[in-house]
């Protein structure tokens, strides 16, 4: 299907919305997402049409990153593989996009953070989880930043280059998110607590 | 190491556990209910912080669902919490 222009919301065609491979060395095996989808879905789409009433440097035929979300709000879906997906920057669902010539690039004020690993802790001679242990993070590596963050930091605490700079985060900010292979923290700028020196 | 602060965050020292005799004679710790407006001290601000300077006398409320998600442990004897979750100044 063709679309000319949208007004006010993206049209993203998602042909697949659940990772249902997984890569077992160089064997590839299916898996049942059902059990998990949150943990599978896959919250990146190219886009059909982009609003004319947002400004926006996303365009028509980039592939964007999106809030998780949207896959199973029923009201986005416009019936087949299209989503109609509203981004507004009060309200913002699209945080990424990247092109054959842009690579991943984030919008508005967010970051992708690389975590740094947590100390292993013992309670009482009980070791913590996995899951828990990630929730322990606080601290990572800034891999990508949007123009609005860059600037924001720059002309507040005169720091030039916010990627490679290690910073601490506010707590539970780790939502990750699977940017070309690398499992990423995402988060806004205002998040950042410090930059260490 | 040094760091620079960012967001309008500030770092407080922690305040003291209160401790009060019971009518028995027992020591018992003044909890987060009772100790409503716990006070400290700031020991460093960002750049950004419209009031907020160091060494002043601050008071925080710890039962703000905020103050509580957002001022996290930064070592045992500092805490970092937003300029915005501080109720009031000391003179």
């Amino acid at each position: 299907m063709e679309f000319k222009e949208s007004i006010s919301c993206f049209v993203l065609h998602l042909p697949k919305t659940l990772k249902d491979t997984i890569m077992c060395g160089d064997i590839e095996l299916f898996l049942d997402p059902k059990f998990n989808p949150v943990k599978h879905r896959i919250p990146k789409g190219k886009v059909l049409a982009a609003p004319i009433k947002t400004t926006t440097p996303i365009t028509k035929g980039d592939y964007v990153y999106f809030h998780h979300n949207i896959i199973h709000n029923q009201k986005t879906v416009m019936g087949g593989d299209y989503y109609a997906v509203f981004d507004r920057p009060s309200d913002p669902t699209v945080y990424a996009y990247e092109n054959e010539t842009t690579p991943f690039t984030p919008v508005y004020d967010y970051m992708f953070i690389e975590p740094m690993q947590a100390e292993e802790k013992e309670v009482a001679g009980l070791k913590i989880t996995g899951q828990h242990k990630e929730k322990d993070i606080r601290e990572g590596i800034i891999k990508y930043a949007s123009v609005q963050s860059h600037e924001m930091f720059k002309t507040k605490y005169g720091i030039d280059d916010v990627i490679g700079k290690r910073v601490n985060f506010r707590r539970y900010r780790n939502y990750v998110v699977d940017v070309n292979g690398d499992d990423l923290f995402r988060m806004k700028a205002k998040d950042i607590n410090f930059f260490y020196a | 190491m040094s760091i620079t602060l960012t967001n309008q965050r500030v770092i407080i020292a922690t305040p003291e556990i209160k401790e009060k005799t019971t009518k028995f004679g027992l020591l018992e710790t003044v909890n987060k209910k009772q100790d409503k407006y716990p006070t400290s001290i700031i020991l460093h601000c960002a750049a950004d912080c419209e009031d907020a300077e160091v060494g002043m006398t601050v008071m925080f409320d710890p039962k703000l669902k905020e103050t509580l998600e957002d001022s996290e442990l930064f070592t045992k004897n500092e805490m970092i919490i937003r300029e915005s979750d501080i109720l009031a100044y000391g003179v």
